[in-house]
Formats: structure tokens, sequence, C-alpha cells
């Protein structure tokens, strides 16, 4: 199935825009659903009616769950019904969903693939029911006191709030746009370059032309061996991992990227490439 | 979309009822599988409280959640049974949870075993994905869904759009949830849980009760032929966000009605001879849900029921038992009851099937409404 980007939106948060938000949409909201809300109504000029809300992140609550966990080092502390729902991930999408009339909501938590999810997700809502689809990719971390948390003390990337809006909807033939032309993504069990490869060939990835790649996350060691086996001239590759700080929100930033390249006529087709923690996912995109 | 039909190839679910669909239909005919913990006390009250309890402890429960695995991909109807199953092969996995192994490390904490921050991505759904990834030694697409206590019933309706549009051939579906402080205590502070055992679509319900549980689908995509084989299919599903408030659910049943509604065009509502509800205890859901029927199904007295009655609310893994032990009533005609009912709700004046009752069931749906306005609906047929 073809679908049509209509719009990215990649917003860069600084700390007073965070800070700002804290009680922007409702006191009882988490932080990162008044985020998210105060960055949506300043950058989306018209949310339509009808449309599907998908959510996905790698970080999700996990700040308020680490606060919520450490109330149990203290069992005579009466547990807050707030705090209670902030630790519920699946509230920030249904949050948004309230505050953007959504009709459908779905969420996605998973440290690699949310995005892919999303993607997989919004081409079956867009089969059936012809909306606009709105992915919505974030990662949030407040590292205050957490600094030697597994997802930062492993990681190379600087993590902050991280906030890509991605709008799609069904591919209107005549009109010149912005394709989502294929993607595909799977978790594999023992990933190895073999594995890769084997993987990217099934998918007729092998020998096919792009004149950009984008790397999105990549902490396979091997990489170049990968792109040299398909025979992907890897001169293109920009590295995003010390750009796009979010993780795994990087994968968005990348399409978002590719969908600007595109549209300024830099490049015609572009393929984006994830490989992080079992998951390799691929996405190619074209004018 | 393919025309094909998607069908129910295999199945396991462990619950505070059993693990045993033979013996699920005796066992529910004398008792419900809620007891008064010895574990879990009231914040509020210190008495016990009432729950589906499975196991004390997550290893035995991550025992038991393996062995459901192994039920259902033993008793997978195979390949070779069914003609025209394409071969490709690919494979989908989705989880569905809403605590994850938080329970874990709540145990940790709790006989300091830990301090180690690395023991927080207990918390952290990677930590589970990977846990079962490794045991199935995994490859394929793998989706986690998470919509509170709707999860398992959107995860189905992913892997219905997953083997529709051909993407795989197989799903196996996991909802899951084990019972840990967090969930229990939390909703205890919102003022959901019944310090009795639950009485979903009674007049004097007042909440629910919390339980832990684990059940398993492996779902396929066949064509018209396999309907000799009399397998359960998995008709139609749909999904519905109300936006009306985080914690609660429309009281005009906005989502229900869009959901039950759609599925009713799938099969016709004089069809239908059993829903199964949400039907949780709690003031607002069974009294929503309620409103729903009564407006879907008009002057049709239709029969449904409440599993939460017997096994108490699983929260993520929920949806799934519910189409397991549907899928159990469909193969021996059989009702499972609402237990402890007694005078109905006023604004509706429903009644549940409160006594055993056994009847030919050819078309069930299955409803779950979680926070943050999450509904679901699966339309299960013979």
């Amino acid at each position: 199935m073809k679908v049509e980007v209509v719009n990215v939106f990649n917003i860069k948060l600084t700390q007073e825009y965070i800070d700002s938000s804290i009680t922007f949409v409702l006191r009882k909201s988490s932080l990162a659903t008044n985020i998210l809300f105060k960055a949506l109504n300043e950058s989306i000029a018209e949310i339509p009616k009808d449309h599907d809300l998908l959510v996905a992140t790698g970080t999700g609550e996990i700040k308020n769950k680490i606060i919520y966990a450490d109330n149990f080092k203290h069992q005579d502390k009466v547990i807050s019904p707030t705090l209670f729902s902030k630790t519920l991930e699946s509230n920030i999408a249904g949050q948004l969903g309230v505050l953007l009339k959504s009709n459908y909501v779905n969420f996605y938590f998973n440290e690699a693939a949310s995005i892919e999810m999303a993607l997989m997700n919004s081409f079956f809502r867009i089969k059936k029911h012809k909306n606009s689809i709105f992915i919505l990719s974030y990662d949030y971390l407040d590292f205050d006191g957490i600094p030697e948390y597994p997802f930062i003390k492993n990681s190379p990337y600087q993590f902050s709030f991280g906030l890509n809006v991605i709008e799609i909807k069904q591919l209107e033939t005549k009109k010149e746009c912005i394709k989502i032309e294929r993607f595909n993504y799977n978790y594999i069990h023992g990933l190895n370059l073999n594995k890769i490869i084997s993987f990217l060939k099934s998918e007729n990835i092998f020998n096919a032309f792009f004149d950009n790649v984008l790397i999105a996350n990549n902490k396979f060691t091997s990489l170049n061996k990968v792109l040299e086996s398909l025979q992907i001239s890897y001169n293109t590759i920009e590295e995003y991992k010390n750009k796009c700080g979010e993780y795994p929100t990087s994968i968005s930033y990348a399409i978002a990227t590719a969908f600007n390249k595109i549209k300024s006529k830099k490049y015609r087709k572009i393929l984006v490439l994830s490989i992080l923690n079992n998951n390799i996912s691929y996405i190619v995109m074209k004018s | 979309m393919s025309n094909k039909y998607i069908y129910i190839a295999g199945k396991g679910f462990t619950c505070s009822i059993g693990n045993n669909p033979n013996e699920l239909i005796e066992f529910v005919k004398s008792k419900s599988g809620i007891i008064f913990s010895e574990e879990y006390k009231s914040k509020k009250n210190d008495k016990p409280l009432c729950l589906g309890e499975i196991s004390d402890t997550y290893d035995k429960f991550d025992s038991l959640i393996k062995s459901t695995i192994d039920e259902a991909i033993n008793n997978e109807i195979e390949n070779d049974r069914i003609n025209n199953y394409s071969g490709k092969n690919r494979s989908a996995l989705i989880i569905a949870s809403t605590s994850y192994a938080t329970k874990l490390y709540e145990q940790k904490v709790k006989s300091e075993e830990t301090d180690r921050i690395e023991d927080l991505n207990y918390i952290h759904p990677y930590f589970f994905n990977n846990l079962i990834c490794d045991y199935l030694k995994f490859s394929g697409l793998l989706v986690n869904n998470q919509n509170a206590c709707a999860s398992s019933g959107y995860s189905i309706s992913y892997g219905y759009d997953l083997l529709k549009n051909d993407i795989v051939d197989r799903v196996i579906i996991i909802g899951i949830d084990f019972l840990c402080e967090s969930s229990i205590y939390g909703f205890e502070s919102m003022g959901l849980l019944d310090y009795e055992l639950v009485k979903p679509y009674d007049k004097n319900r007042n909440g629910t009760n919390l339980g832990e549980g684990c059940g398993v689908l492996i779902i396929k995509q066949y064509d018209s032929k396999a309907l000799k084989n009399s397998l359960i299919e998995i008709k139609a599903t749909e999904q519905y966000n109300d936006g009306y408030h985080m914690t609660s659910i429309s009281p005009d049943s906005i989502g229900l009605n869009k959901v039950i509604n759609e599925l009713l065009k799938v099969c016709d509502s004089t069809e239908i001879d059993l829903v199964v509800t949400h039907g949780t205890g709690t003031s607002n859901n069974d009294l929503t849900e309620g409103n729903a029927l009564k407006k879907c199904f008009k002057e049709k007295n239709i029969d449904f029921t409440s599993f939460k009655s017997a096994m108490a609310h699983t929260l993520g893994a929920s949806s799934i038992l519910d189409v397991i032990l549907s899928v159990i009533c469909m193969e021996n005609n059989f009702i499972i009851p609402t237990f402890r009912f007694n005078e109905p709700i006023k604004e509706h004046g429903l009644t549940p099937v409160n006594k055993c009752k056994e009847k030919e069931i050819r078309n069930v749906i299955t409803l779950s409404s979680g926070m943050g306005g999450y509904t679901s609906g699966i339309l299960l047929s013979k």
C-alpha cells in the first residue's frame, strides 16, 4: 500500500519550554501530555475532525514509574491516585485523544520499534477508514537523580525531550507528494550480520537504488559490512546519533528529515534504516 | 484486503479459575476463583483484599506463563490440516500488558535484594519482550499494545489486521498481567476496589476485584474450506476512543455504541447469542455498558454475562481471557454466569445470565474498555 506523508514536524524543545508546559493543560496531566499538547497546539494549524492518533514512545512515563515504584520502599506511604494515573502509559495517548477529540487512539511503547508499530497500524486504519492519521512520537527522560539508569548509561545519545509528528493519509494519485513506498520491520532473535543481510535481501533492499540513506539507529557495529553486502553506496549515509538526541524518536526524526530532503528536491528516494536491540526496520520514501 | 477468514488455531490460558478447558465448566458450576487474599491487605482498612490470585511469587507465575504459551503452541491446529495455508511462515508476536514485570521489581525491593538502578528495567516492556522472545526463540514482527484494560482486545484486532492484510501468516497474541502492589493500591487509591466479592451489573456493586492471568491465542488465516474443522472464527473487530475522560468512559456510551453497532453490521443482532461484557463491577462501567447494550440491541433480550465475577479483573489480560473463555463457552454450548447478581441497576434494568445456562452459542461479542477512553469489541463466530 502507498500512502502520502502530508506533513512532518520536528519540534525542538528547550528546558524553558518544558518548564512552561508544566501547568499548561490539566493539573493532573502528566508532564509529557502537557508538553505534547502544547507543542501540537502551537505547531499544527488544523487537526481535522475524525482523525486517528497513534502515539509511539520508547520511554513512556518511566520517570513517574520510578517515583511510584520508589514509594514501595516506604510501605507506610499512601499512594496518591494522581501519581498512579500518571504512571499509566496508555493515559498519555488517552489524554491527548480527549484533548484533541481523536476518534481512534492507539499507543505503542517499546524500546526500539514503537514508531514502526504505529506506522503499520496507520496503514490498516487508512485502508479501513480513510482517515487522516497523526503519528506522534516522543521520548522524554528527566535525568535528575537517575544518571545511572541503563537507558542512559548504555546509550551513545544525548537524551532530552524529543517530539515528532507525522501526518499521513491515503495517496491521491495525481498529486505530487511524498510517499512511503514501502516499509517493514522485524525482531530477530540472535541478531547477527547474516541475519540482517538475509532480512534486507528478502525485502528487496539488495542492490536497490537510493540516493540517500539515513541511519536512524545503529547499535550494530558492522553496519558498513551490511551496506557493502547490499551494494548500497554508503558515502551517502548520514549518522544521526549525535544530531537527533532522542532515542528512539530518532526514527521519526529520520522520517521527518527524509521528508524535508525530498520536498526540497535534493533527493528522490531515501532509505531510512534502523538496527537496534534485535530490531531491524527500513522505510523507503520517495517523491 | 484479503477475503480469507481468520480463525483461532490455538489457545492457552491461566487464571484464577484454572488452566484446563476440560475442567473449567465444572469449576464455574460450583464456585468462582476470587478469594480473600492472605498476601495483600487494604491500605485503608487493613482487611484482606478480594483478588483472583494464581501464585505468590513472580517465578511461579513466570513458569505458568511459559506453560500457557506451550499449551497454545502444542495444541495449535497443524498446517497440514488446512490446505490453503500459504506457508510463508512469517509470524507476529503481540504482547499486551499493563504492569509487565513490575511484580519482580517490587519483590526485589521488598526483600531488600536491590538498590541497583538496573532493576528498574523490570518495569519497562523491553525486559518482558526479551523474556518471551528468548523463550520462544522468536524472530518476526513484534508488537506491544498498551491500551490499559483493553490492551489485549486491541492486540487481537492488530493481529486480525496483520492477517487480513497478508503481512504475516500466523499471529501469537499474549495478554498478561501480574498482581502487583502498583496496580492493586493504585486502583484502591482511586476508589475502584470492592472490599467484598465483586458483583457486576448489580445495583449494589461497589467496585472491582483485581486478578492475574495469562491468555495466549494463535490466530491464522484460512480459506472457507477450513470451516469444516469447526474452528471459531474472529469475524470482525472494532475499536473506538470516546475521548471523554481519563479514568471513565462516556456516560452516554458513545464509544461502546459505535463499537457494537459496527460489529452488528457484520452479524445481525438477532444472531448474537451472547455478549461477554467488560462488566468490572465499577459504578461507571456497568451503567455505561448496560446503556450501550440496551441502545444497540433495542428490544432484543440479549443474553450477557461478565467473567470478572468468576476470575476477577485481570487488566491487560482481561480481553484475551474473555475471548478464550468465550471460545470454551461456544465449544460447550454453555454460558458462564455472572456470580453474585441480585438486583438490576435502576437506570437500565438489565439482568445478566446469573445461573449456569446451556444453549447453542453461534455468535459472541466480547467487549472491553480501558482508562484513557479505549473501547474494543470482537465478534466470534462458530
